[in-house]
């Protein structure tokens, strides 16, 4: 599986300070491994797709992630910094 | 009437007053018709120098108090009624909101410099609004300074989340804080804007939201150090850039545009003029770029009226986000909502209503 996480957005509004990483999950030590995979299900980022609380945050980032899984399958979530779980946004800062 | 797109404003050289090292970056940098339009201004600068300064001469006005900003100020409850209160907490490196409780209202010094820096700058901003405006805090009704320093790792960003502030360390590369005062003010604005009916976050009311706090930043610092208009750097998150960055700042509302120039970050792509508005669907329709245009209108007019910007202009843009009524405001809807506010605060054929008339006509804005 690869997870690639890219932002745009924030208080600069430039693409070179936001976050842009590509982690390859088998190449992670086994315990982080099964995490990012639970964390990076596509149901559960559907759900937080889908979720979208009115929000009245100004200059956070917005999230593009792309999921491509073990089968070659591709997932494409936009998801606002907003309904990130705080434990999913430690786990990206993590990877 | 503005156009959006395209290359539509006459341009008359007197009443354009793009200077010329913009226009030579334009001429270098921007493609096709912008890069002609810059090359051919820039031709004639020479010509119309003189006229223009001429011009200016006539116009400028020396930095007196303004009658209208001594009665908005004699009218003010006293700063003392309004009750600060602040709390700042630690992120501790991790996402969780708001983190560790380590610094309230009247505690000393934590020695952690991002603490003391969050504390001390609340202050500033928080006085500005109190003793210029008579606000009692972000929401008019004394909320709590709520800000979180150390949020998650190496992290390049500050926000306000709607009801706190946040602020990263920076990843010493690209970014070495974030708290510094234009910053922290641009934040704590954007809670004024939100709790004054608020701009939607996208497109042309996302980067009016954008440029109210950026003005708001520049006007905390600028009344902090006690700087004139003309005396102003206008530059906002001035040093926070990282110590291998080619860039003054994050944003220069004197010349938007040029505030960095660096192999990593790229080029600051903020327009100063209606000409230039950039259409994206990212940043929420770019609504940090296009912020460049009322930044720069909002320039032009304290420099055409002297003296302090936390004056008259700050009064009128202050007034103008109270009765605007309108979360979808263009910069139109924009602009003609501060010719109202400098019509009832200084009269229909003041100074301050003339400047303003002529300093958003410079941006490419009729009103
Ligand atoms: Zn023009
Ligand atoms: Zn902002």
């Amino acid at each position: 599986m690869i997870v690639k996480i890219a932002t745009s957005g924030g208080f600069a509004g430039i693409p070179a300070a936001g976050i842009n990483k590509t982690v390859d999950v088998s190449s992670l030590p086994p315990p982080l491994q099964e995490r990012v995979c639970r964390a990076f299900e596509p149901p559960k980022l559907k759900r937080l797709e889908k979720s979208g609380a009115p929000d009245t945050s100004v200059d956070r980032f917005n999230y593009a992630i792309t999921v491509t899984d073990d089968a070659g399958e591709v997932h494409r979530y936009r998801l606002e910094e907003s309904v990130l779980p705080a434990e999913l946004i430690d786990l990206m800062d993590e990877m | 009437m503005f156009r959006v797109q395209g290359c539509t404003c006459r341009h008359d050289p007197l009443q354009c007053i793009i200077p010329p090292h913009m226009l030579r970056v334009l001429s270098i940098r921007a493609g096709g018709e912008v890069a002609k339009m810059a090359r051919s201004l820039l031709d004639q600068s020479e010509k119309f120098r003189e006229s223009r300064s001429e011009d200016a001469g006539t116009v400028m006005v020396p930095g007196k108090a303004l009658p209208g900003a001594f009665v908005a100020a004699a009218m003010s409850a006293p700063a003392g009624l309004h009750d600060l209160h602040r709390e700042i907490y630690d992120g501790e490196n991790k996402a969780a909101l708001p983190g560790k409780p380590v610094r309230s209202e009247g505690s000393p010094a934590t020695g952690d410099a991002a603490v003391d820096a969050a504390y001390d700058n609340a202050k500033i901003v928080f006085d500005l609004y109190s003793d210029e405006f008579n606000r009692n805090s972000l929401d008019g009704k004394g909320l709590p300074l709520k800000a979180t320093v150390h949020h998650r790792r190496d992290f390049n960003n500050a926000f306000w989340n709607g009801s706190q502030m946040v602020y990263g360390d920076g990843d010493g590369v690209i970014f070495r804080n974030f708290l510094e005062l234009s910053v922290v003010a641009h934040e704590m604005s954007h809670g004024v804007v939100g709790f004054s009916g608020g701009l939607t976050y996208q497109g042309q009311s996302g980067a009016l939201n954008e440029s109210f706090a950026d003005v708001f930043g520049a006007l905390a610092v600028q009344r902090n150090i006690g700087q004139s208009a003309h005396e102003a750097d206008w530059l906002i998150g001035k040093g926070i850039l990282g110590p291998g960055i080619n860039g003054a700042a994050l944003r220069s509302m004197r010349a938007p545009g040029t505030a960095y120039s660096d192999g990593q970050l790229g080029q600051d792509p903020q327009p100063y003029h209606m000409d230039l508005f950039v259409n994206t669907s990212e940043d929420n329709g770019g609504v940090h770029i296009n912020s460049g245009i009322p930044n720069h209108a909002f320039y032009l007019f304290s420099v055409l009226l002297g003296g302090n910007a936390w004056g008259a202009p700050g009064h009128i843009w202050y007034a103008a986000l109270q009765s605007l009524n309108n979360p979808f405001a263009s910069f139109a809807d924009w602009a003609a909502e501060t010719m109202e506010a400098a019509t009832g605060l200084y009269g229909v054929r003041s100074l301050e209503f003339v400047f303003l008339r002529r300093a958003w006509k410079l941006v490419g804005i009729s009103v």
